[in-house]
């Protein structure tokens, strides 16, 4: 296994009574620390109308962090393709590519709350279609002149300025968990972003189709990259790790959960694309939790590197080997004060990371899942 | 030969499950298994995985209601397209065994149904074992306390041919609340894992899963036959043959549930003979005959038709026609194809009349004797009788289904028919739908898959019919006995 690679996530979360330009001023702190802890890689969220993260625009924000810094590469995890204009995008895209130097990375995803559809005019439904119609666009406008005559987005022959100065574009991967996304990022090439929250097997299942759709179409899985999503932080124990974070994750997991849940009623609710968003839901009912920001809270910490140095490296280690990453990207900020989220980074690095590269390199058994 | 071609052997890899937790192949300890398809590289099984299956005590002392929701959460994900194992699972059927897509997706809908019938299996346990508490609690019965209890490890040795049958087999041991070995047939290593591993998604630390193994050996296999020796109870499905080694090698406590070898025939009476209902009937035997290319004991092979057989055979050309839309047929093996046209040959020769798809994709035969050899594939032989008591010669116990059409042929002949040894007899096209209540093979799986024990009253109850306090030393002394019962 080639060497790990690690990043982190700012989220620009604004918990109650902090103001919005704390969570700005924490998600630039964040990612200079990244970058001085030797992380390859920070990644930002895109959300509309939700505390739960006030980065409405991914890109801007992953500008403006590459401007910050000279080495680290920024993510947009993700940009949401069916809620702008692909001749927009393109632009963005290739502009900020030249300006980093070729250290954006192109997070895309077809989007997570259907409200964001609804203020915008976007039939949430067809989110899937959408994301289709919006790459094929941008592919083609990257690669010279290109006119659409999609559904979506019709427009006629235009020739977008500049073209990345990534060959052919910069490295994109595509946030995906239903089978049906998967089978279209695998066949677009997409290495995926894979989710923090989902359990371990069936991100492997994901893994394992994405790798079937790739030979169907004559690639080497092999040579696929995905990134696996984590929420992680590290104490001296995993009790006192839990405890550090907890508050702020039944926070966070609300406001989430506030902005996914808002369309009570309505037929969107059951719309098959995010089905799986009220399959968690239900999942939790029918495993008797009371309460579901909690239940989810405990899936946080039953399948993420939340704990003791120990607990942490092996669940890293486990995850890498079961779904074959060496791409690992840690959301750290789950305690309030920034002392504390860098402190965590930190021990990640010095402490987590070696041992992870120990255990690799002999091969080591996991003892704890 | 039908369905897509061939294009090239694809490698697959299935992992194992043991108690509940993924075991990859890694080399050198891996198993190479060859179909016309495809190569699968599994884990060779081993002594040391064979040590892991013990019986979990977790899931004997689980209450019913917990298994059952478990399985309807596990049946729900199974439900949706959009559950990425499922999907996997759909692709495999077709890539590894050949099976066409809605009939892969059949086959992840009957899981689905299987799994998340709680209902059903609440009236099954009803059914089966006289109580659906019966594993959870005493219940009374006459002047005793009666309580099931799981056999305890449970190892289950597949066919392969139904895919979905894993799926039957994995419900009935846990719902007795056994530990389950699921041991895949080699035509079929993907459904024991893929259910196995559903689990896993589901929630890798419930007892249900933890309960569950999904493993393969060979029958030369030490390690497996050593397993097989010291199970509580050993469901066997296929071959008389692996009905016989069970029985050679089962401990001589061990239950065996055999599943062996059944054929299974279609009766239409002569009132059905024109429309819309003539036509009913023809899909009826038409589905009978489709589902599972006729791989599965309850697939009709033959079709007792009372004379005139002419407006049934017309409606049959078309009703096969529509369900080979419904549920295209897995791609051929050379061999398959070459059985099932040496038939044709051979029915052609002895004078039957043979009429065959365009595409080859099903044979309908008139002519030849009932009983004679059946190259599955969608043949259905076609016998006229003047009357329906003819029938009865050619049933055996050997027959599984008899489906028939119309239904108050059932009631005419079915004391007759089941005399003779038929273990089941529905409406033509139900023969695959086992209602709650329905036997199989002439038993009732769940009963044998528990054992009971009993508490009894105790002296102070006298007991019905007994006239006087039971003191059993002092009346052998008087020499009363006798007296004891009430004349």
């Amino acid at each position: 296994m080639s060497k790990m690679r690690y990043g982190t996530f700012v989220t620009t979360g604004q918990p109650p009574g902090m103001s919005e330009g704390w969570a700005f001023d924490e998600a630039v702190a964040h990612a200079h620390a990244a970058e001085n802890l030797g992380y390859r890689d920070v990644w930002v969220l895109e959300h509309h109308f939700t505390p739960f993260g006030l980065c409405g625009d991914a890109l801007t924000l992953a500008a403006y962090l590459l401007g910050a810094t000279s080495t680290i590469d920024v993510g947009t995890a993700v940009t949401v393709v069916p809620l702008d204009h692909p001749i927009r995008l393109a632009e963005r895209v290739a502009m900020i590519d030249h300006l980093s130097g070729g250290r954006l990375l192109f997070g895309i995803g077809r989007g997570d709350f259907p409200r964001e559809f609804e203020a915008l005019g976007r039939d949430v439904s067809e989110s899937h279609l959408m994301i289709r119609e919006g790459w094929e666009a941008l592919k083609g406008l990257w690669a010279g002149p290109y006119s659409n005559d999609g559904r979506f987005w019709p427009f006629g022959q235009v020739n977008t300025l500049p073209k990345p100065l990534s060959i052919p574009y910069p490295k994109a991967y595509a946030a995906a968990s239903s089978p049906s996304s998967v089978e279209w990022a695998a066949r677009n090439g997409l290495p995926l972003l894979l989710l923090y929250y989902l359990e371990d097997e069936v991100k492997r299942s994901i893994v394992d189709l994405h790798a079937d759709v790739t030979r169907e179409c004559g690639g080497d899985p092999s040579l696929t990259e995905h990134a696996l999503s984590c929420v992680a932080h590290v104490a001296d124990t995993t009790e006192q790790a839990q405890e550090d974070v907890l508050a702020r994750y039944l926070w966070w997991i609300k406001a989430g959960g506030d902005a996914i849940y808002e369309l009570p009623d309505r037929p969107e609710r059951r719309e098959i694309n995010y089905g799986f968003h009220y399959a968690r839901r239900d999942e939790a009912i029918l495993r008797g939790a009371r309460d579901i920001d909690v239940y989810n809270v405990e899936r946080l910490f039953a399948l993420n590197p939340i704990g003791s140095v120990d607990l942490c490296v092996d669940r890293i280690v486990s995850k890498a080997e079961l779904l074959g990453v060496n791409h690992i990207i840690c959301g750290f900020e789950g305690v309030s004060e920034r002392s504390g989220v860098i402190e965590s980074m930190a021990r990640f690095m010095s402490e987590v990371v070696p041992a992870v590269e120990q255990r690799q390199l002999v091969g080591g058994e996991v003892s704890v899942t | 030969m039908t369905g897509p071609a061939v294009t090239n052997g694809h490698a697959v890899e299935v992992p194992f499950v043991v108690a509940g937790r993924r075991v990859d192949g890694r080399p050198p300890a891996i198993r190479h298994v060859e179909n016309p398809w495809a190569t699968i590289t599994i884990p060779e099984f081993s002594e040391h995985m064979a040590d892991e299956l013990t019986t979990n005590a977790e899931i004997a002392a689980l209450p019913t209601q917990e298994i059952i929701a478990f399985l309807n959460r596990l049946g729900c994900l199974w439900r949706t397209d959009e559950y990425p194992r499922r999907r996997r699972y759909v692709r495999q059927l077709q890539e590894v065994r050949g099976i066409s897509e809605p009939a892969a997706r059949s086959e992840a809908d009957w899981i689905s149904l299987i799994l998340r019938g709680h209902t059903r299996i609440w009236d099954q346990l009803d059914v089966e074992l006289g109580s659906r508490f019966m594993l959870d609690d005493w219940i009374r019965r006459e002047e005793t306390e009666v309580r099931a209890f799981p056999r305890g490890l449970s190892v289950h040795l597949l066919a392969g041919n139904v895919p979905s049958a894993a799926a039957v087999s994995l419900v009935r041991a846990l719902v007795t609340k056994n530990t389950v070995v699921l041991k895949a047939a080699a035509r079929d290593l993907l459904t024991p894992a893929a259910l196995a591993l559903s689990m896993l998604d589901c929630d890798p630390l419930h007892p249900v899963a933890r309960s569950v193994s999904a493993v393969y050996w060979d029958r030369s296999d030490e390690a497996g036959r050593a397993l097989v020796e010291r199970a509580d109870a050993v469901c066997v499905w296929g071959t008389l043959d692996a009905v016989e080694w069970v029985r050679r090698n089962a401990g001589p406590e061990a239950e065996i549930v055999p599943f062996g070898p059944r054929r299974s025939v279609a009766v239409v009476g002569a009132g059905i003979c024109t429309g819309t209902e003539l036509e009913h009937v023809a899909l009826a035997l038409a589905h009978d005959v489709f589902l599972h290319d006729q791989h599965a004991c309850f697939s009709a092979q033959e079709v007792f038709v009372e004379a005139p057989a002419e407006p049934l055979l017309q409606e049959l050309g078309r009703a096969f026609g529509r369900y080979s839309e419904l549920l295209p047929r897995s791609r051929d093996t050379i061999d398959d194809a070459a059985v099932v046209s040496l038939m044709r040959r051979t029915a052609e020769f002895l004078g039957a009349e043979v009429d065959t798809a365009a595409d080859g994709g099903w044979t309908i035969v008139r002519g030849l004797a009932p009983g004679s050899q059946h190259p599955h594939g969608r043949c259905l032989y076609v016998h006229e009788v003047t009357s329906l008591d003819e029938v009865s010669a050619h049933l055996d116990a050997y027959v599984q289904t008899v489906g028939v059409a119309p239904w108050d042929l059932c009631l005419a002949h079915r004391d007759d028919w089941a005399s003779r040894g038929v273990s089941r007899i529905t409406e033509l096209g139900l023969m695959n739908l086992f209602r709650p209540g329905a036997t199989h093979d002439g038993y009732y799986p769940l009963s044998r898959l528990v054992r009971l024990s009993s508490t009894e009253l105790p002296s102070a109850v006298h007991g019905k019919g007994v006239v006087a306090p039971i003191n059993q030393t002092e009346r052998l002394e008087h020499g009363t006995l006798v007296e004891l019962v009430m004349s």
